[in-house]
């Protein structure tokens, strides 16, 4: 699995400006238990088996953002895949149509800024290389719901920092609230798991790994602690307590001990250790569900999706001819492979939701508010696609979430995307218009142009003009002219 | 309502030479003046004839346009960024106009006899 050490970096530094990082700062007054197995609360979703390389999008969307979801919204996260978040939403956009390795805070990203679909809302995904897209406005409507609104980030190095996990995992910080999970990422070639464990715990799993991996990378996820579990370290010291590790292949009888293995706290203690080995920092997450309040529906058919990408926008005036606000959407953004809309051998044609929300402070703004789509085209990967518009409408759910307000983009469908940006717009009130000559009488500066105009009088003779020195601020105009009064062409 | 100065105005009245008996052709009038009080909020008008702007109405008001057009006393309007003349949905007049591309204004001695725009509905900008 491989992961540029730069585009981690970014990421990383976009995650720490963005959401800052952050620790839980209260805690709990009464005693901490010996243990804590979130996974085994109703929140927590079935186990997965990853597809492909996608253990980072699996490890925080699948399960920890799950988890978070549910948690706060009280929800059983077997009873429905409506309450399961879909893995592959994330990582099918991020992975560039390849096989690969992902961040997972690329994933919490997207949360962040457009949601994330459930797994009830995601095509069925047998094989990595399907990488499929989601169609359907209802089906991203749905997704802009469920939003992440903070990463957390824990440095653990030292017994600080485990407690301070230790914490965050039997209650967050809310006394006598379920915990949170935090994801991690260490090496997983070759590591070695002692599936046979039958020293003391409170949380009964068997499988207890003794040493870190040499080789490749992974995520997963910690879903709880168990203080009583002992682990001989190479000195031959005694060591207790270890975190629980939720895996994301599967639960075969044979994969650890039900997808779970303990994760001994003596390793996070290695402050020397290498970040690609065992991660410096766990991750966790804040989640919000939010009713959208200005979303864009938009349809189209193209054959190689990243060529594409999409900025909504408004303008302040029925006759702006490009947004003043212009925002890019989170999603499809030059992502996906050399595919078709849908993925590998799969549809062209593609309906989304991009959620204006965040931006309706720029629509309060305006009394005639335009809006804006932007669809850019600029060839990537081996080929360049092509494609047409197929429909442009706006939902406002301001007023009345059950009966949005919807602007309609006329005559776009059918057109062509051409290279370069191709703008639609929707005049929520119709342009105002009045009546004047077309002539271009003023430049590009606003200042009258050099050429002689020849005006015709209300009766009908001639008159050439040079206008000049067109000062606004003083409402002055200077006027040069020669006016034949008997009707003559001639102005000598 | 006088809100120009003239500035030069006659020269060509008497000098006209170039007659034959059966003409009488008057001569051109050639002027440079400063319209003043110009506002985006409203039309200022002006008449070539009298050399001088002849009254004003508020910008996008549909009842004052209709009574500016059935007026024949004016010849061109400006307000803010735009220009309107005596013609088309301005005004009953027989104006136009039309920007010269091919002469600067000392060599344009001759009005083209067409090519004249002439005014109609548009958006507000």
């Amino acid at each position: 699995m491989a992961i540029a050490f730069i585009r981690k970096a970014c990421i990383i530094l976009t995650a720490a400006v963005l959401f800052g990082a952050n620790t839980v700062e209260a805690r709990a007054q009464e005693s901490i238990p010996d243990g804590v197995d979130n996974s085994k609360l109703v929140y927590f979703p079935p186990l997965i088996s990853q597809i492909g390389g996608s253990c980072a999008q699996a490890s925080y969307i699948g399960y920890m953002f799950t988890y978070e979801m549910n948690r706060l919204l009280n929800r059983n996260a077997s009873e429905s895949k409506d309450n399961q978040f879909s893995y592959l939403y994330t990582w099918n956009f991020i992975n560039g149509g390849i096989d690969e390795g992902s961040l997972g805070t690329e994933g919490l990203q997207i949360a962040f800024e457009g949601g994330i679909a459930t797994e009830a809302d995601f095509p069925s995904q047998y094989s990595s290389y399907q990488f499929k897209w989601t169609s359907g406005y209802e089906s991203y409507l749905k997704a802009i719901h469920y939003r992440v609104t903070k990463i957390r980030t824990f440095e653990v190095t030292d017994r600080a920092g485990i407690d301070e996990v230790r914490h965050y995992l039997w209650n967050r910080g809310e006394l006598g609230k379920p915990g949170g999970i935090v994801t991690f990422s260490s090496r997983s070639s070759g590591w070695t798991i002692n599936t046979h464990y039958t020293g003391p715990s409170v949380t009964g799993y068997m499988a207890l790994l003794t040493k870190l991996a040499p080789d490749g990378a992974h995520a997963m996820t910690i879903v709880g602690y168990d203080d009583l579990v002992e682990f001989t370290a190479p000195d031959g010291t005694l060591t207790k307590g270890a975190f629980i590790v939720c895996n994301t292949w599967g639960d075969d009888y044979y994969m650890h001990d039900r997808g779970r293995f303990y994760l001994p706290y003596y390793f996070w203690e290695q402050s020397d250790r290498s970040a690609n080995e065992l991660s410096h920092d766990m991750v966790g997450t804040d989640v919000e569900y939010r009713e959208p309040k200005v979303v864009f529906r938009v349809k189209l058919d193209y054959t190689s999706r990243n060529d594409l990408s999409f900025r909504i926008g408004v303008s302040n005036k029925a006759s702006d001819q490009l947004p003043v606000h212009d925002y890019l959407v989170p999603i499809a953004n030059y992502q996906g492979g050399d595919y078709p809309m849908q993925g590998n051998n799969a549809s062209s044609e593609i309906e989304f939701a991009f959620d204006f929300s965040s931006y309706v402070d720029h629509i309060h703004d305006s009394e005639e508010p335009k809006f804006f789509l932007t669809v850019s085209r600029n060839k990537r990967g081996r080929q360049l696609g092509s494609g047409k518009m197929l429909a442009f409408s706006v939902y406002d759910y301001r007023e009345d979430p059950s009966s949005p307000k919807i602007y309609v983009c006329e005559d776009i469908a059918g057109k062509e995307i051409r290279s370069g940006d191709n703008i639609f717009s929707i005049e929520t009130v119709a342009a105002k218009t009045t009546s004047y000559s077309k002539v271009n009488w003023l430049n590009s500066s606003g200042q009258p142009a050099a050429a002689p105009f020849v005006l015709r009088t209300a009766d009908g003779k001639y008159v050439k003009i040079r206008f000049s020195d067109y000062n606004r601020q003083e409402g002055t105009i200077k006027m040069k002219y020669v006016y034949a009064p008997d009707g003559s062409l001639k102005f000598e | 309502m006088k809100k120009v100065k003239i500035l030069s105005l006659i020269l060509a009245a008497s000098l006209c030479c170039a007659c034959n008996h059966n003409e009488s052709k008057e001569p051109v009038i050639e002027a440079e003046v400063t319209i003043h009080e110009l506002d985006n909020g409203k039309w200022l008008y002006f008449s070539i004839k009298d050399g001088e702007t002849v009254g004003t109405s508020t910008f996008l008001s549909d009842e004052e346009d209709k009574l500016w057009a059935a007026r024949s006393d004016w010849d061109f309007a400006i307000c803010g960024d735009y220009i309107k003349t005596n013609s088309g949905t301005s005004g009953n007049g027989k104006g136009g106009i039309l920007r010269d591309e091919t002469h600067n204004f000392q060599t344009l001695k001759e009005a083209p006899a067409d090519g004249y725009l002439i005014d109609s509905e548009g958006i507000v900008k």
